[in-house]
């Protein structure tokens, strides 16, 4: 995980820097929003410490610009800053800061709070990535079917053909368009390849089967 | 720059060095600093506790003079007398090859305690904002009518034309690395101009960048 931390003052950079890397995080200082700037033109980092008064730019007024910035405007920020008010803060959390630290502040802090900051980016990701029916959860990215917190072990084509049935949950799918858009348009098999995947999964699913329901002379649908 | 705002960067800067502090000392107390660095590291909490003290007694200082707080003891000064006497103090507590000027002579009716605080700054800066091997300064005392006109010439950095002014707002510092690294925390030449406005004076910056500055004070009866 790449680090940004921005910081004007040598030695708060430097122990804010050091905090991170004994967490085992990549780091990279810079000094001014200048040095932040060129640094983004070569790599998105995976994390901002920014803070609030640098030199040559407001650091509130910088998070407006990333946030308009496509590819910036996910990446996560922590505002670092001396201002304790409340109002400070929310104007901090209402440019688009993901979290605000005051100084003078605890090392372990910092760090607790970037870990719980990645964690939420990292769960936010996760969730994008999931595809939910009832008790039947679908992860994309790890091609994974859990039912009731139990991994479902499915081949290719059933887990193609489930991930289909999930996204149009609620739509009566013809056999013809399922086999079109599971097995694709050169697929030469039959419409009974469907009704045999069909019966494999419902087998798999075991109580979860009722999920999938027949519509008779017609396909499938999910409920 | 208004109350609020002055507030706003005391409490910025004031904060700044206890964050070091505070970092530091966590960075020990979990162990993260190695043994070999422990040394170095306690030396740098020190540093940081006397900025820490030199900037509060200079923002009461300031506060005192801006706000008329301050006790003001008139008498005659000599100028020559007095700008002799700082550099000399300057050249006995710095390692840096200081080559140092004094012509000309004045007397004004000044409080030489305020008088001494303000060359002191100035002085320091033409050395502080000086990046030549040997620090060269011009200081050329005058009269004109009823006034005494000092001028402090530096072979330093310089300060852009765009800076000039603003180099005397509290806090305003044209090389944050070199001040910090020297113990300067912005206020030097407000408290300057606030010591030579008790004085009927003002003082006034002629620059060049990578050239040097001249600084002119200028200082009534």
């Amino acid at each position: 995980m790449l680090i940004y931390v921005v910081e004007d003052e040598r030695s708060i950079n430097e122990i804010e820097c050091y905090a991170l890397k004994s967490s085992n995080f990549e780091v990279m200082p810079f000094y001014s929003a200048a040095e932040l700037k060129k640094g983004m033109e070569k790599k998105i980092p995976d994390l901002i410490v920014l803070d609030v008064m640098l030199p040559d730019n407001d650091g509130i007024a910088m998070i407006g610009h990333m946030r308009d910035d496509v590819r910036l405007k996910n990446t996560p920020i922590i505002l670092v800053s001396a201002r304790s008010s409340e109002i400070e803060k929310v104007r901090g959390l209402d440019a688009g800061a993901d979290d605000y630290i005051t100084k003078p502040f605890g090392i372990m802090e910092l760090v607790s709070r970037v870990k719980a900051l990645l964690r939420r980016v990292e769960r936010r990701t996760d969730r994008t990535n999931l595809l939910i029916a009832g008790d039947i959860t679908i992860d994309e990215q790890k091609r994974e079917v859990i039912y009731q917190g139990q991994n479902i072990y499915l081949t290719y084509k059933e887990f193609e053909l489930l991930r289909y049935l999930v996204i149009n949950k609620g739509i009566v799918l013809s056999r013809d368009k399922i086999m079109e858009n599971v097995w694709g348009f050169d697929f030469q098999g039959e419409s009974r390849t469907v009704d045999m995947h069909i019966k494999t999964l419902r087998s798999k699913l075991g109580q979860g089967r009722a999920i999938i329901k027949t519509v008779r002379n017609v396909g499938y649908k999910l409920n | 720059m208004d109350k609020r705002e002055f507030m706003r960067l005391s409490v910025h800067e004031i904060k700044t060095p206890i964050s070091v502090i505070h970092g530091f000392a966590d960075l020990i107390s979990y162990g993260i600093i190695s043994e070999g660095e422990l040394e170095q590291t306690v030396e740098r909490i020190k540093k940081e506790a006397l900025r820490i003290t030199k900037l509060v007694d200079e923002l009461a200082f300031y506060i005192g003079i801006k706000e008329k707080l301050t006790d003001i003891n008139f008498d005659t000064v000599d100028i020559a007398v007095l700008l002799s006497r700082v550099v000399r103090d300057i050249k006995e507590n710095t390692e840096e090859n200081i080559e140092v000027t004094v012509s000309g002579e004045g007397s004004i009716k000044g409080d030489a305690g305020l008088l001494t605080v303000m060359l002191l700054h100035i002085i320091e800066n033409g050395i502080i904002y000086n990046d030549r091997e040997i620090k060269r300064l011009i200081c050329n005392i005058d009269k004109k009518q009823e006034k005494v006109i000092l001028t402090i010439e530096d072979n330093g950095i310089g300060i852009d034309k765009e800076e000039r002014e603003a180099v005397f707002r509290c806090f305003y510092r044209i090389d944050k690395g070199l001040s910090r690294g020297n113990g300067c925390n912005g206020l030097g030449l407000a408290i300057s101009r606030g010591i030579a406005q008790i004085h009927n004076g003002a003082i006034n910056i002629d620059s060049k960048k990578g050239k040097g500055t001249k600084v002119t004070i200028e200082l009534g009866e």
